[in-house]
Formats: C-alpha cells, structure tokens, sequence
C-alpha cells in the first residue's frame, strides 16, 4: 500500500492518453471524416482513395469500442463487497 | 520531545494559564515565506512519538436498537476480544498517528505557532494586540514539471516510433520497387507495350471516373432519403458519443450493513468519461489511498 502512489503515477497518465485519443479524439475523427468524405466531390478525393479511406475507417472504428472497455473495467473495479 | 534555546522571555504569573506565553518563552525559529522553518534550525519538536496498547476489550450492548440483529452483533464484538484483532487495530491507529505526529506537517504547524505566540502573548516585548496571522505562501508542486517531462517523452517514444515505422515502410517500398523492375525487365517487348496499354486505359477510367462521378451526397445512384439520412445519422452519432463522454457514466453506491442494519449513501461517487479522464490526469486517483486504508483496517479483522 505504500507504493500505491508510485503505482498511481507509473501508469495512469499513459492510461489517460489511451483513453483521450481512442475514447475522445478518435470517434469524432472517425465521424468527421464520414462527413466529409460524404460531401467530398471525387476531384477533390478520388474515387478509389475514398473507398481506401472507408475500408480504413471501417477497420479502425473498433478501437473506439476502447470507451465501453473501460466502462466496464471501471464499473467491475468498484463492485467491492466486504463481508464478515 | 526536543527543545531547543530558549528566550529571553520571562513568564508574568498571570500568564500561566496563557498557552501563548507559555509558548513564546521558547525560542521561535525564523521562517521563510511558507511558513517553514529556514536552515534546519528547529527549536522545539516531536522526535518520537510511541503509544501502544496491550489489551483492548470491547463491550457493546444494546440500550434501544431497532434491529433485531444487534444482539448478533455485540456477540460479534466479543469474540474479536479473543483474537485480539481490536488490539490490532488499535496498534495500527497508534502507528498512524504517531507518522503524523513525527512528521513535517506538525512541525510546520508548531514552528508557526511559535512565531506567532510572542505577537499573542500580552506580556511579550513583541506583543500586537492588532497581530493578524500572516499567509504564507503556498507549496509549490512539480507537477507541472513532471507534465512537460512526460509530454517531451512522450514525443520522443512517438518521433521514435515513427521514424522506425518510417524506415521499415521505405525498406519494404524499395524491395518491392527492385522486384518490380527485376520483373518488368525479364518481360518480352510486346508483353511490356501490352502492360503499358493497360495501365493507361486504367488510368484513363479512373479520371474518367472522377470527373464524371457526383458526391456521394449528390450521387444518383443512392436513393435521396439516404443521401439525406446519413448528415443526419452521422451528426446525431457525434450527439450521442458527447452525451455520453460528458454526461454521467457510471455512480457508486454505497450499501453497508450492520447488525442488520442497513446504512445506504447513493451515489457515493458519480463520475463521467470526460471527468475521469481528467482527473486520472491530474492523478486524483491518490484520494483513494485513505479509503483503501480503512479497507486494509476492516481486512485486519
């Protein structure tokens, strides 16, 4: 318990950056660039470079699922039952 | 208990019964803008601190309960009498005061009390009857050191990441473009003009393509509530993840039962993604370590 405090500092801004860019950054990247690829006139982004752009997005749009992952982890860490 | 010089100070006998004068008859250290004694010099401190104890014996009865459990429960307390896991406790309270009493904390408090018992006593040299208690400074933090050092890692792992990424990509395009050409070059002169033609009616089409082809949400080909449709669901998906980053995520409820008794606090703690994030940034997470101690006392049982 009296590295508890090392423990804490060790990871937790790491653990902070994972969970800004994949929870926070990325689902509104994901859904920007949506937008913009809807609107987006072929001359301006080919018609091959969007459907690259759309597989890409399809691919990486699970890593925002990391929210639900944490979510969770966090909801479990703090189901604690003491009893005697 | 350690004292230091003491003052010249005289104690009047009607201040006996003054804990300021009492005070201000030992020497106060000097102190810098936060209030801390400079140099090392103290003049009066705890160096140790021991308390113990050797029997502890709990004996609860129930005057007026409501549940019909607390007999249970004073039955309860008797028996941890056996194991001496009170006693334990006990110990491991006298162990935390006595960190408390030896530390910083309450030597910063006594070496201000000190400097300022000689403005409260009436009969000191240096008596205000005006004396307002001063503010110190606050205690700087290096967290925002530790921030920029962190940041400036971070950067260096991620250039690092990148530049090998980098090299690894432009190995593997040079490969690939040697191979090519090896293979290109062992092709029969017909082949290759085939090869070419090919590749310029492709690209032919793709321009083709680009040029004649509409914005998906001008497309023909799509049905006209879809093209409408997906702005709407695209937008209102990026309203649902802000509800749901900004709104509350999860809430701790907490439900304790003694002697049958029910003691229930809703929404302990609430937090949302957004909040947790930040404040596992500024690691405030550390508030936890009081609570797991308690834990670590209730373990002890």
């Amino acid at each position: 318990l009296a590295h508890f405090d090392f423990y804490i500092l060790a990871g937790a801004r790491e653990l902070a950056v994972i969970i800004f860019l994949l929870s926070f950054a990325w689902p509104y990247t994901k859904q920007l660039i949506t937008l913009g690829l809807w609107f987006a006139p072929p001359t301006m982004v080919s018609v091959s470079r969007r459907g690259s752009i759309f597989l890409w997005l399809d691919a990486l749009a699970k890593w925002s699922m990391i929210d639900v992952f944490v979510l969770v982890l966090t909801i479990v860490s703090f189901r604690v039952s003491v009893q005697r | 208990m350690h004292s230091g010089e003491q003052t010249n100070q005289f104690l009047a006998f009607s201040d006996v019964f003054n804990l300021q004068c009492w005070l201000a008859t030992l020497e106060a250290p000097a102190l810098d803008s936060r209030g801390v004694a400079t140099g090392g010099n103290v003049s009066f401190m705890v160096t140790d601190f021991v308390a113990s104890v050797v029997d502890l014996a709990l004996n609860v009865s129930c005057i007026d309960c409501s549940s019909t459990r607390m007999p249970e429960l004073s039955e309860l307390w008797l028996k941890l009498d056996d194991s001496k896991d009170l006693t334990n406790i006990a110990s491991n309270l006298f162990n935390l005061a006595s960190k408390l009493v030896e530390g910083d904390f309450l030597q910063v408090a006594v070496d201000r009390a000190l400097n300022d018992a000689r403005k409260l006593c009436p009969h000191s040299l240096q008596y205000d009857p005006n004396f307002v208690k001063p503010a110190y400074d606050t205690f700087d933090t290096d967290d925002q050191e530790e921030t920029y050092q962190f940041f400036i890692t971070l950067l260096i792992v991620v250039a690092c990441l990148g530049a090998v990424v980098s090299v690894v990509i432009l190995a593997i395009r040079f490969i690939v473009h040697r191979r090519h050409r090896k293979w290109l070059a062992s092709l029969p002169q017909s082949q290759l003009l085939k090869l070419w033609e090919q590749q310029n009616k492709q690209r032919d089409v793709e321009l083709w393509l680009n040029a004649e082809t509409a914005p998906l949400f001008s497309s023909n080909v799509i049905p006209c509530w879809v093209r409408w449709l997906m702005p709407v669901i695209i937008l209102g998906n990026i309203a649902l993840f802000l509800s749901g980053h900004l709104s509350l995520g999860a809430s701790v409820s907490v439900m304790l039962q003694v002697g049958g008794q029910i003691l229930e606090e809703e929404n302990f703690f609430a937090f949302s993604m957004a909040k947790s994030t930040v404040e596992i940034w500024k690691g405030k997470f550390l508030s936890w370590p009081p609570l797991l101690s308690v834990d670590e006392l209730i373990g002890s049982f």
